[in-house]
């Protein structure tokens, strides 16, 4: 505080009024950036009362992968031989399969009529729905099949009441498991297959009605899963639709996917 | 004379000091009732005072879409919410690895009454599930 001894030897009041004026100055400056630095704090801290809690979670959907698709919608008269939305080709098997409107059907009565899509893999979700056309209508689902009639067969009967899993290797047909009181007589229905190592789950409007495990020679006939099997090494591994003499059932919105 | 100068600048010195310690002890205080030593900063998980504070879980809800041949994530159920949340605002927002915007869904205001520890967030548009990497979930109010 120098100040309070300076003087002009005059009035003196030109430098008493410069440093009351910084004093001054100081004073407000320092008010200002209190008040300033206050609202910074303020408007930071706003956000910490509010409560915020913020969260990055990294991680994927869940969703299947679907390896190949089909809903039918386009206009194309024959099925087999024609690519499928999803990129892979309908494999000409048996019968003659038409494209009919939105739904895929057999044209001629035919018996195990099927066309398939081969895929790369022996494990795989296949869902369709199926509306039986009639109460002796034997709609289905083939799958691990390599294309020469071996395979592993799924079809409802009385209208889509039951279901009946078989192994078809052949000309021999093996009953596995069957279910009934699956539905309402040609009412559609979603029916969703799944491969997975040697179980077999079949679901109806996503309700589980059979589980079967396959044993033995099953095993190496249909999921080639060990050594020693005969034959050894499917050539195909085909997912397909089927109807055995049957032109009145009709297919829709069919999709592999994995497990 | 210069004894009343001197007495008249200290008083505005001190006057003026005064001013500014009353501007810094409203900051301290403002930042004391703003509660500023609770509140924690970080990245990827928690970052502000939260009602929250050991993260959620997401499960994503996928349906079929026929026509295209995918699968698209409708809503999401996120869990693991604390009771502390509730009433306060919910925002999920979806993203693929390139961190774009795959869809996005709220809730204005979260429902958990006790034992209640989850609530469903609906996507607008539904993301496609194949593209979802992530989600960003915050939680205000």
């Amino acid at each position: 505080m120098q100040l309070q001894y300076e003087t002009d030897g005059g009035s003196g009041s030109a430098i008493r009024r410069r440093p009351r004026r910084r004093v001054l100055l100081a004073g407000v400056g320092l008010v200002v950036a209190s008040l300033v630095a206050g609202r910074g704090f303020a408007a930071g801290l706003f956000v910490s009362s509010e409560q915020i809690h913020a969260e990055n979670i990294a991680g994927l959907s869940g969703a299947p992968t679907v390896y190949s698709w089909d809903d039918f919608n386009r206009v194309l008269n024959l099925l087999p031989g024609t690519p499928s939305p999803g990129g892979l080709v309908w494999k000409p098997q048996i019968g003659t399969w038409l494209l009919n409107g939105s739904t895929a059907r057999t044209s001629t009565r035919n018996k195990d009529a099927n066309v398939l899509m081969d895929l790369a893999t022996v494990d795989a979700s296949m869902v369709v729905t199926i509306t039986p056309g009639n109460g002796s209508a034997r709609p289905g689902v083939t799958f691990n099949d390599d294309g020469t009639n071996n395979m592993l067969l799924l079809y409802s009967a009385s209208g889509g009441g039951t279901l009946t899993l078989s192994t078809y290797f052949g000309p021999n047909r093996v009953f596995l498991a069957s279910t009934s009181g699956v539905g309402n007589p040609t009412s559609s229905f979603e029916l969703r297959v799944t491969s997975n190592g040697p179980t077999i789950t079949v679901f109806v409007n996503g309700t589980l009605r059979i589980t079967q495990t396959l044993t033995g020679t099953d095993l190496c006939k249909f999921k080639d899963i060990g050594s020693g099997c005969t034959p050894d090494g499917r050539p195909n591994v085909g997912f397909g639709i089927w109807a055995d003499n049957d032109t009145s059932s009709t297919f829709d919105d069919f999709r592999v996917e994995s497990v | 004379m210069v004894t009343t100068m001197f007495r008249r600048s200290r008083r505005q010195a001190i006057f003026a000091l005064a001013l500014g310690i009353v501007g810094v002890g409203g900051v301290l205080a403002s930042a004391a009732s703003l509660n500023i030593a609770n509140s924690t900063l970080g990245a990827g998980t928690t970052v502000i005072a939260s009602c929250d504070t050991n993260g959620v879980t997401l499960d994503y809800n996928n349906t079929y879409i026929p026509s295209a041949g995918r699968y698209n994530t409708t809503s999401v159920v996120v869990r693991g919410l604390n009771n502390v949340c509730n009433a306060k605002r919910l925002d999920l927002t979806l993203k693929r690895n390139t961190g774009v915007v795959l869809g996005s869904g709220s809730i204005l205001s979260l429902s958990l009454p006790i034992g209640t520890t989850s609530a469903t967030v609906t996507l607008t548009p539904a993301a496609n599930a194949n593209l979802v990497r992530g989600a960003a979930v915050v939680i205000s109010g």
